[in-house]
């Protein structure tokens, strides 16, 4: 991450971490991140680099698949699954969000 | 394993917005066995504003107008972050419009801001004049305006 001296740093989807940093910050090592993005589950921020480097704003729902992975034994599959759901979550509130915020208050 | 709570102050940089997620190193667990200590996720939601409702790094303003101003067009003053400024009503301007006032959202985490989008709403006096009540009746008598015309000729294509 370009500010990674910081304490404290945003997870916004303009930064990018390699992939070392994504696991460092999930919990999930290496390789699975890499069957992960084979599954298609995790998006590398550029398919083409030689190298996975990740929108920093995916470490949240990796981080919570991961606990899940974790406490519940899952098989491969089943954290692809659960990491897809987690962003397709993560989505719609964003979207709701937004939509929330066009939605005009009754006038006064 | 014993769970402490603590109390920590944290800075929060320039960039900051509802739903956003923050990483704080070494603000979470200790590290055992010699590890790093972990890391601290806040996630950030802001207090209602009662004026600006944010999306992304975006705010959204209602407006309301007289209907006068949105059918002769007018100049408003409106709210933003930095202070009042004045905003060209373009005349005919329908209610639900949106206007873009660029730059006067949220500042980005990368740098930049949002924009600071003013929604059109039609407002119309609840209690009237003597002399309004006149002007209104006027206006009712001389224009061909319909607002429901879409009523009739949706009827037609349903029939």
């Amino acid at each position: 991450m370009a500010n990674e001296q910081e304490d404290a740093v945003w997870l916004h989807a303009r930064s990018r971490i390699t992939i070392v940093e994504l696991a460092q910050f999930s919990g999930l090592r290496e390789e699975v991140l890499r069957e992960l993005v084979e599954y298609g589950a995790l998006s590398p921020a550029d398919p083409q680099a030689p190298e996975p480097h990740f929108n920093a704003d995916r470490v949240p729902s990796v981080r919570a698949a991961a606990r899940l992975y974790n406490d519940l034994e899952l098989e491969m599959p089943a954290l692809a699954l659960v990491l897809s759901f987690l962003d397709r979550i993560e989505e719609l509130e964003t979207r709701l969000r937004e939509l929330k915020a066009q939605l005009a208050l009754p006038s006064r | 394993v014993r769970h402490v709570p603590k109390t920590i102050k944290a800075r929060i940089p320039k960039g900051a917005t509802d739903g956003q997620r923050l990483r704080l190193r070494g603000q979470g667990g200790k590290g055992v066995n010699g590890g790093r200590d972990g890391d601290l996720y806040l996630n950030i939601a802001l207090h209602p504003h009662p004026l600006f409702r944010p999306a992304g790094h975006d705010l959204y303003l209602d407006l309301p107008l007289a209907p006068w101003e949105a059918a002769l067009g007018a100049t408003v003053e409106v709210p933003t972050l930095d202070g009042a400024v004045n905003l060209k009503i373009p005349p005919g301007t329908a209610a639900g419009r949106k206007l873009r006032l660029a730059k006067k959202g949220l500042p980005k985490p990368g740098g930049g801001e949002g924009d600071l989008y003013a929604m059109v709403q039609i407002v119309n006096p609840t209690v009237l004049g003597e002399r309004e009540q006149e002007l209104f009746k006027q206006l009712a008598e001389h224009s061909r305006f319909n607002p429901r015309g879409h009523f009739t000729r949706e009827k037609t294509h349903g029939q």
